[in-house]
């Protein structure tokens, strides 16, 4: 189940909305909380309902014991054993089939029996997030097994993030806030996401999807470019969608998260771009891996080395899969680029911005959606070979996917990216307003969301985030 | 409490009942889609000559299940088997290239003998 399916929106949302704002603020709402959440989770992922259980008391009772005990290895233990639950399900496969399942046939269908649980990339680093920091003391391990397990399980943002941390939500878990003017500022953040998702992202992904399904015969410079273009455009709305509707979701509630984007395409830099795209991870990386190998004060070779480290982590944690190792290692690469051409500063440059940082950030695109490596070398071959014979032709499938929709929100959400920074569309801006005329734009702009959503919405198929399969 | 977000909370509530309201006061529409069923998915009568329970099965595959475009592709390999099993073993060829000829009529197609 997903944000934008018709069960979600029609059927899970308005009844685990109704009692939410009822319940909000008594004894029950934490349980209900956790009910509703684990309730969605079995929805979309079945048994492993049980695995989401077994993290939840992981956790808990590791957290208790490193307060009490205070002791490394117990820390070690915990994160040990969370990491060791992720590798699993996310790696077993991938690690076996990196040295040829051993010749094994056996080994080879164990492998492949094992199914990865969504968001499971999640709800582990939230978990080791936790642990660490009551070991370092900013926060104290929660008494409560059931609001610990309605925070570690909380639907908005279990499967895709964003990695909310325990002390950041704490006091909204305690006492949640909850008025008139948050509910509609949350509905109206919801709107944005579903306008994000269900208007651009899925309307320009048959175009990537067009595209990266070429055979290496059929690639031209033309579909290469204009798929790794839409894919682009497809992620950044998707996933930044995606975060938009769980924040909304969790205002609803009474619950503050983080921001997870800001204006990523805004950047001129790759360092620039890592500060403003899937900030939860990001900032995850840097105090739970960074910082604690040491950050920039080792000097600057183990400043890079620290880098690359962390960018290495990054691509696996994305999927078990080369594409995404060497999609991490090229971010770190050009990271240390420009430490060592910029040294750290931070550069704005619109030219800068169109000549290096999009094209760098969008050949990274296409690593991380090709198939396998050689899938990668073709498409990326084909980009930068403009004079080949029928270079700026267009395949037929590519041509039926280029509807006028798929064109026109290409165009609206490629204008959009290239005024981030300096302009901010009418229905963001309305989301977060104050004031009475702001009201009155926020309930403008969600009644004309809802009227276009619904319009997409209902006769929609299948179309999940991203983001899941991580 | 403000008058404009309470006129907020209204509409989005209504988005949000629209639908499940619309089916309590009308009922569902005979085009509604219907889910396919496992009953559906393995019954004999994806396998006859008739391709008309085929297509039903794989248009509600593509609109209403994660299955997506990839039901077409069965419903084309089914179509491919089907009619390969209704010729005798000596008219695969035969019968292999009515298939090709269904798929790609106006071109010239041989049966490799």
């Amino acid at each position: 189940m997903v944000f934008s399916d018709q069960a979600f929106l029609y059927l899970y949302l308005p009844v685990t909305l109704l009692l939410g704002v009822i319940l909000n603020g008594t004894r029950l709402f934490p349980p209900f909380i956790l009910l509703s959440s684990l309730i969605f989770f079995y929805w979309s992922s079945g048994l492993y309902v049980l695995l989401l259980l077994v993290s939840i008391a992981l956790n808990y009772t590791g957290a208790l014991a490193v307060e009490r005990l205070h002791r490394k290895s117990v820390v070690a233990a915990v994160i040990g054993l969370n990491v060791l639950i992720l590798c699993y399900y996310k790696y077993t496969a991938f690690l076996l089939g990196s040295v040829g399942f051993f010749g094994s046939e056996p080994l080879k269908a164990f492998a492949s029996s094992i199914i990865l649980p969504i968001g499971i990339s999640f709800f582990t680093f939230q978990g080791i997030s936790y642990v660490i920091d009551v070991w370092r003391g900013e926060v104290k391990a929660e008494r409560s097994l059931v609001l610990f397990a309605a925070y570690k399980a909380f639907f908005p943002q279990l499967i895709a993030g964003p990695i909310v941390r325990y002390k950041d939500v704490e006091k909204d878990f305690h006492h949640p806030q909850l008025d008139t003017d948050i509910f509609a500022a949350g509905a109206a953040r919801f709107m944005v996401g579903l306008c994000k998702k269900v208007l651009i992202a899925d309307s320009v992904a048959g175009v990537a999807d067009a595209s990266f399904a070429l055979s290496r015969a059929d690639q031209t410079f033309a579909s290469a470019w204009l798929g790794a273009i839409a894919y682009s455009i497809q992620i950044y709305f998707d996933f930044s969608g995606y975060s938009d509707m769980a924040i909304g979701l969790a205002m609803m509630f009474g619950i503050r998260f983080r921001e997870n984007f800001n204006h990523p395409y805004a950047a001129a830099t790759i360092t620039e771009f890592w500060r403003r795209w899937h900030m939860s991870l990001s900032t995850w990386f840097r105090d739970y891996l960074y910082i604690p190998l040491g950050g920039n004060r080792a000097g600057p070779v183990r400043t890079y080395v620290n880098l690359m480290i962390v960018f290495l982590a990054t691509g696996v944690w994305h999927g078990a899969a080369w594409t995404f190792v060497l999609w991490g290692i090229y971010h770190g690469a050009f990271l240390i680029a420009e430490r060592l051409l910029l040294g750290g500063k931070a550069v704005f440059s619109q030219a800068l911005r169109l000549v290096y940082f999009f094209p760098v950030v969008i050949v990274g695109w296409v690593l991380f959606r090709a198939n396998d490596m050689s899938a990668f070398a073709a498409h990326v071959r084909a980009m930068v070979s403009p004079l080949a014979d029928g270079a700026w032709t267009l395949p037929g499938t590519v041509t039926l996917a280029l509807s006028p929709q798929a064109t026109t929100a290409m165009l609206f959400a490629s204008l959009l990216i290239l005024m981030q920074g300096q302009f901010r569309p009418a229905g963001v801006v309305a989301a977060g307003v104050s004031g009475e005329i702001g009201r009155y734009a926020r309930l403008a702009f969600v009644a004309a969301a809802v009227t276009v959503c619904t319009i997409y919405v209902v006769p929609q198929s299948f179309s999940p985030f991203l983001y899941f399969r991580f | 409490m403000k008058l404009a977000n309470l006129a907020t909370a209204a509409v989005f509530a209504a988005f949000l009942a629209a639908p499940i309201g619309s089916l309590a006061l009308f009922g569902p529409h005979e085009m509604a889609e219907k889910v396919v069923t496992k009953k559906e998915l393995t019954s004999a009568g994806l396998f006859v000559a008739d391709d008309e329970f085929r297509n039903d099965v794989a248009r509600r595959l593509v609109s209403n299940s994660p299955v997506g475009m990839d039901a077409i592709s069965a419903k084309n390999s089914l179509d491919f088997k089907v009619r390969v099993h209704q010729h005798a073993p000596g008219d695969f060829r035969r019968a292999r290239v009515a298939v090709l000829q269904a798929r790609f009529p106006g071109r010239p197609m041989h049966d490799g003998s």
